[in-house]
């Protein structure tokens, strides 16, 4: 699995959102509010939904079902 | 290295006991965990290692089904054994997350793997390949 945003899934913000930093991403471009991207390492990743980028560059995400990526991803495709 | 941006939140609870489970999803992997801690001093500004551990209720199993669902192995400590290691428990974000904290980023990432623990395999395990 090739991941897009390096992230330690042990990591939550003070709102209980995991997070990581966009230098940490492969294409930081794609990492915007609603992008559907693998985050992790190679033996702990999930899929995930990014909440927001902070102007300090700070990512914030939630884990969602590979069920619920394939979704988003087929409407980001439509639309 | 950058200077540090945001200010972390602290719950302001007592320490969990000493024999509370501490835990972390994943193997021990120095590399890795070094990165995390430097990260978390380039948002937050001081070396920290993100753990959950049993507080209020919540256990391991709790914590396992749901935060580290996606971790196949979990590293379990106890805080005892990681206060005797001379490392600091932050109540950092919302329970039952903390963040282990050494002043050094050395120190802090060869005495949290050097302090006891075990690895286990998630029994809660949900692969993020399948749909669930």
């Amino acid at each position: 699995m090739d991941i897009e945003l390096d992230a330690d899934l042990n990591a939550e913000d003070d709102e209980g959102l995991n997070w990581s930093v966009l230098s940490a991403a492969a294409h930081p471009e794609v990492i915007k509010a609603g992008a559907v991207v693998t985050a992790g390492r190679d033996r702990y990743w999930s899929w995930v939904k990014v909440v927001r980028v902070d102007p300090d560059g700070q990512v914030h995400f939630e884990q969602i079902s590979a069920a619920e990526a394939q979704e988003a991803r087929k409407l980001a495709n439509a639309s | 290295m950058p200077e540090p941006k945001k200010r972390r939140a602290r719950r302001g609870e007592p320490l969990p006991g000493p024999s509370a489970l501490v835990l972390r999803g994943d193997l021990l992997d120095p590399e890795e965990i070094r990165d995390s801690a430097e990260r978390n001093y380039e948002v937050y500004g001081f070396f920290g290692i993100s753990v959950f551990a049993e507080v209020g209720g919540t256990t391991f199993d709790d914590i396992a089904a749901t935060k580290l669902a996606r971790a196949r192995w979990i590293a379990v400590f106890t805080a005892g054994d990681l206060i005797a290691s001379g490392l600091e428990l932050w109540d950092t974000g919302q329970a039952p997350h903390y963040d282990v904290v050494h002043a050094e980023l050395a120190e802090l990432v060869g005495r949290f793997v050097d302090t006891p623990h075990r690895i286990v395999r998630n029994e809660h395990f949900q692969s993020p390949d399948e749909g669930g």
